[in-house]
């Protein structure tokens, strides 16, 4: 009888393993899992006296159902890289079973962030990325943070702001977290409020630190929406880090509730100098990111530009110049698109207040001409990598990837209404090369990623709602 | 995000650099040109940095040259002007005081010094 049952689960095991039996990798992982615990147990039992025992029993509780606070609490925190990496390669933590390899590597980038980069350990972490087989949420964060690492903000922020907007199906919730925290804090360290607002009022997921940090930046900001102190204490008590929050905390409490926005009176200065003053004092505190202020300043200085027509004359004439005013007031303008135009590259919530017709509204042109021109480029190159069937490896290919989407998604944050020529712009290179990616590379999460994305905005073309839809159906399949 | 200054353009305006008042003659402007690149051939240490409305910032032998070129063109020498001729507003600019920058916001993530600035 036993025999025959040994024979049967050795039957069983070699189909599973020649894939004639399909069983999900976590009903896989926790029946090894058990199987590890069990064998574990018995020999603990078999061979160490009772004190140890316990130990043993508690260490091997650990290692094979809860690595991941261990992770976090112990190994990330003791700074060792290269320990975080292994042990969940072997603890296999059942939240990151899809992407093992790629989960381990964040967290090895984890463990390094305390310990002070170090090049020898990101280029061993970057090896062991590009190795990963398959990537997927957690690959994108491992990208982003190593990016990070490196110091390179901008990819970083690309990428772990792709990693954030992801369909859960492709991004486990801790990877999230992860992504959406550094995104915060990216925002919150220059006082971007606005951000850190839309990043945690996020729609696809809520998460404790990020919600509870929105709801301080809407105080912070004089959010009309903002909630009173008896509603953010749970709210701040229920969020992690509140020892680092707490006078950020304090900070938001001391600000008034649902008091009227107070806006700076209009600069009421007439002189010329007096509002370029005011810019510069905008131009300042445009950390605070307070494009009302900004916008307004502006227009102070473009209107009181004209006023010194006749002085530009004058000056222009004792310096023995034969040209008239209007080209300096021209080149002055352009100048002042030139000062401005950088900070609404950074931030687009900066021109929410243009006026039309506004100098600010021509620094908006000038960053949307940019921004179009970037992703013309990368559908231009996507068009001729489908034709020529060639491919980047997978992480470069992330990155391309959130760099189109960025440039998108900060297109549509300055103008809205350019949904669909951004939609039309898009939809065929880069439909056609998430297609080639599935079919040709077998590249699922990265062509599933770029399926859902573009249906997001196809709701004006039917056609193309039904095609992406259908393809995103075959993606779910493939995952 | 913003890191970057985003006056420092502004404080490289010629009369800044050049340390003249806009009603400057175009000899003033030569000598005091002329006298900064001598001090920094010589090194003086004091020299490498000028006072501004805007905040001090600091200038080299290129930018003072620039600077020079600038003011010999009737048209650019008034622009500059106008950009000179700026009064810096005091007080409280931003409608909320508290909305500023989170200073130890990096340290929340343990990620102290790690931005690139």
């Amino acid at each position: 009888m036993g025999a025959v049952a040994g024979v049967v689960i050795v039957i069983v095991i070699v189909r599973i393993l020649s894939g004639s039996i399909k069983v999900p990798a976590i009903a896989l992982a926790i029946g090894a899992k058990v199987g590890l615990f069990v064998f574990t147990i018995a020999m603990v039992q078999a061979t160490a006296p009772e004190v140890a025992n316990a130990v043993l029993h508690a260490v091997a509780f650990f290692l094979i159902w809860a690595p991941t606070p261990l992770l976090r609490w112990i190994v990330v925190p003791l700074r060792m890289p290269r320990t975080a990496y292994w042990t969940v390669r072997i603890c296999f933590p059942l939240g990151l079973i899809k992407e093992i390899e790629a989960a381990a590597v964040v967290y090895g980038a984890l463990a390094l962030v305390p310990k002070g980069p170090s090049d020898q350990t990101i280029s061993w972490l970057e090896r062991k990325l590009r190795n990963a087989e398959t990537m997927q949420g957690s690959g994108v964060v491992a990208a982003g943070l190593l990016a990070a690492l490196r110091k390179d903000v901008d990819r970083a922020r690309g990428l772990l702001a792709t990693a954030d907007r992801m369909h859960p199906r492709l991004i486990p919730r801790t990877m999230r977290a992860i992504a959406r925290d550094w995104l915060v804090v990216d925002a919150a360290r220059v006082g971007n409020w606005h951000r850190v607002i839309r990043l945690g009022r996020h729609g696809v997921t809520r998460l404790r630190w990020s919600y509870s940090m929105a709801r301080i930046g809407e105080r912070l900001t004089g959010d009309p929406q903002a909630w009173r102190n008896w509603q953010l204490w749970p709210c701040f008590l229920w969020a992690p880090r509140r020892r680092v929050t707490y006078p950020l905390f304090r900070r938001a409490l001391a600000v008034p509730v649902r008091r009227p926005v107070q806006l700076d009176a209009a600069p009421s200065a007439t002189e010329f100098s007096l509002a370029l003053g005011g810019l510069a004092r905008a131009l300042e505190v445009a950390n605070a990111h307070d494009g009302e202020l900004l916008a307004r300043s502006v227009q102070a200085v473009d209107r009181d530009l004209d006023s010194m027509r006749e002085m530009i004359e004058q000056r222009l004439g004792m310096l023995g110049s034969r040209r008239d005013a209007g080209s300096v007031l021209t080149q002055f303008r352009q100048h002042l698109i030139d000062l401005v135009t950088p900070l609404i590259e950074d931030d687009p919530y900066l021109a929410r207040a243009a006026q039309p017709g506004s100098i600010m509204e021509q620094a908006v042109w000038q960053v949307r001409r940019r921004l179009m021109g970037d992703i013309d480029a990368q559908c231009r190159d996507y068009r001729d990598r489908t034709a020529g069937e060639s491919s980047l490896d997978l992480v470069a290919e992330w990155e391309r990837w959130a760099w189109l989407n960025s440039s998108a998604i900060r297109l549509l944050e300055l103008d809205s209404a350019a949904e669909s020529v951004v939609f039309q712009m898009v939809y065929a290179p880069v439909c056609n090369f998430a297609v080639y990616q599935h079919n040709g590379r077998k590249r699922i999460a990265l062509a599933h990623d770029m399926f859902i994305w573009l249906l997001r905005y196809a709701q004006s073309v039917p056609e193309a709602r039904q095609l992406l839809a259908k393809n995103v159906q075959a993606g779910i399949a493939g995952i | 995000m913003t890191t970057g200054d985003p006056l420092a353009l502004w404080r490289s305006n010629p009369f800044f650099v050049l340390e003249v008042a806009t009603d400057a003659t175009p000899t003033d402007v030569e000598r005091a040109g002329q006298r900064l690149l001598a001090l920094l051939t010589v090194g003086s240490a004091n020299v490498q940095t000028y006072p501004t409305p805007l905040g001090p910032a600091t200038r080299d032998a290129e930018q003072i040259r620039q600077a020079l070129a600038a003011l010999r063109d009737p048209e650019q020498r008034v622009l500059h002007e106008l950009w000179a001729s700026v009064i810096p507003a005091g007080g409280q600019a931003s409608a909320n005081g508290n909305a500023g920058p989170w200073e130890e916001a990096e340290r929340a993530l343990g990620w102290s010094a790690l931005w690139a600035r």
